[in-house]
């Protein structure tokens, strides 16, 4: 690989035992995946923040890194962590576990980490052609197929080292000639005008295009220009938990889509989508039965959906045996609370959450039970990292006009 | 009988010793207890050469690789047929030696190896 003079030094110890290793990961998964040289970035995104998922090995390598000292050369935000004072029906979590998950997010800060979100891209916006170094799929999602800034997939641990070097490797989603699309697929009609336009909807179909896709980059056509900006974060959420996918080209959002014209795209491998594969799905998970608890914000809600829920809460209040959590950013949660909109959430018996994410968080040892949510990301992973027995789909307005037509 | 495979070096080290087959994919975060050093509920993996065909799931992984020596149930090295990048991360951070590129075919069988010994991007299995 071509490395610069600097990079030379740091690799060399000039800087120290610890970044010399740091770069070595980056040069190493670099070269085995092709790239010739590293490139510098603006931003990293790191992700195994819970301690549930990173156990005392990552809580001793991320307090290593703090302790050695080395900081964040570039800009640097982090994946939210597992909740830990919160009380479901009177449970709450054991004392070892908060400090650990405490000690985790301590030493991020110390090292540079400006905030614990899934939605990075609300904090701090990449431009079109930015090199960044990100992990959390639907972050890399977003920032490739939204923003069309560019990074990989990356794991948690190479996003931390990439953070105190400033660079990673020049490969994968970095290169022109690897971003390109290698299947169309075709959405029967715009969704837009039909019964399938909300978030429920969208995440489906993200999964269902991220399961036929594989490995290929998808160029998407029939998801309308005018998508709100909660169905298109669970549309590419979806996207990402059925595939490894890091970018996806949708046409009319995605700025890279006016680069392909049909002579191209009428090469490509075709699939289509059907109305009806999403409608199956969203009935094969439908809400039978009341659950213990509602969470939307997977991935974390924005400002504006806030505004949004509030409005679909008009004056109700809630039934006292069902939680609902709204999950979001300390950065959007202030923003709130200075306008004075977190009172009116908590007058209705609706918690707004911050920093955390409920899918990785113990919600077995919380004794929860059965969650309706209205993500398919959420869907898919509450059941498998955070063992709850039971999951649904159901919207977040519908969700709250039944609860407030029926009770519960 | 002496087999000899051409590898790929990906982590440095002259390793010899007993060897452990894996025949599937593993997802180093689920399948590997690092605090025990226990694979797939059965198998140590400490001072053994482990052969994997390959890494699947989650990206905290490389944590996991790292915590085997921070536990002092590391391997003595990790072959594979194609490294990944989780993988490669947690065998710099942990000093394991990784080396890839052997044929699929490798894995078939679940087993243990008697004797293995890598050197110069050569593995030789004794079997």
């Amino acid at each position: 690989m071509y490395l610069t003079k600097e990079e030379e030094r740091i690799l060399s110890g000039e800087e120290g035992e610890f970044l010399s290793k740091a770069l070595r990961v980056i040069v190493k998964v670099g070269e085995v995946l092709g790239a010739n040289r590293l490139v510098p970035i603006s931003h990293a995104h790191i992700s195994g923040v819970s301690y549930l998922n990173i156990g005392d090995a990552g809580l001793k390598f991320i307090e290593e890194v703090a302790n050695e000292g080395l900081r964040a050369k570039v800009f640097t935000t982090a994946n939210p962590y597992a909740v830990m004072d919160i009380k479901f029906k009177g449970h709450h979590l054991p004392k070892e576990f908060i400090t650990k998950q405490e000690r985790v997010i301590k030493a991020l800060i110390k090292i540079g980490a400006k905030a614990f979100t899934c939605a990075p891209y609300y904090v701090r916006r990449p431009r079109k052609g930015e090199h960044l170094a990100w992990a959390e799929s639907n972050a890399v999602l977003y920032a490739n197929s939204v923003c069309g800034a560019r990074t990989n997939r990356e794991g948690g641990p190479l996003t931390l080292l990439a953070s105190l070097v400033g660079r990673t490797y020049f490969g994968g989603l970095h290169k022109d000639e690897l971003r390109k699309p290698r299947k169309l697929i075709i959405v029967d009609k715009e969704l837009k005008g039909t019964d399938i336009n909300d978030e429920v909807s969208y995440g489906v179909l993200g999964y269902l295009i991220g399961e036929v896709s594989g490995t290929d980059i998808p160029y998407v056509k029939g998801v309308p220009r005018n998508i709100s900006e909660l169905s298109l974060r669970e549309f590419l959420a979806g996207v990402g938990t059925s595939s490894n996918l890091g970018l996806v080209i949708i046409e009319g959002i995605s700025p890279e889509a006016r680069l392909y014209n049909d002579q191209y795209l009428h090469k490509l491998e075709r699939v289509n989508i059907e109305l009806n594969d999403i409608k199956k799905f969203i009935k094969e998970h439908e809400c039978t039965e009341a659950p213990d608890l509602y969470i939307a914000g997977c991935p974390h809600l924005s400002y504006d959906d806030l505004m949004k829920f509030l409005k679909y809460l008009s004056n109700s209040e809630l039934p006292k045996n069902v939680d609902v959590w709204l999950i979001t950013s300390d950065i959007v949660r202030n923003e709130l609370e200075s306008n004075g909109y977190i009172e009116e959430f908590r007058r209705r018996g609706v918690k707004v959450i911050t920093n955390v994410c409920p899918v990785v968080s113990p919600l077995a040892m919380l004794g929860v039970k059965r969650v309706a949510t209205n993500s398919a990301k959420a869907l898919y992973y509450l059941s498998r990292l955070a063992h709850v027995k039971e999951v649904c789909l159901i919207r977040f307005s519908e969700f709250i006009k039944r609860l407030v037509t029926h009770g519960n | 009988m002496v087999i000899k495979y051409r590898v790929r070096t990906i982590v440095e080290g002259d390793v010899e010793g007993k060897g452990l087959v894996i025949n599937q994919a593993v997802s180093l975060l689920g399948d590997l207890d690092p605090k025990n050093g226990v694979l797939l509920g059965k198998y140590f993996v400490k001072d053994l050469i482990l052969f994997i065909p390959y890494g699947k799931g989650s990206t905290v992984g490389s944590y996991v690789i790292y915590g085997l020596k921070k536990y002092s149930n590391p391997p003595k090295a990790i072959v594979m047929s194609r490294a990944d990048a989780v993988t490669i991360t947690g065998c710099i951070l942990a000093d394991i030696p990784l080396f890839d590129g052997l044929p699929i075919e490798f894995f078939k069988k679940e087993r243990m190896i008697e004797r293995v010994r890598i050197k110069d991007n050569i593995c030789e299995v004794f079997e």
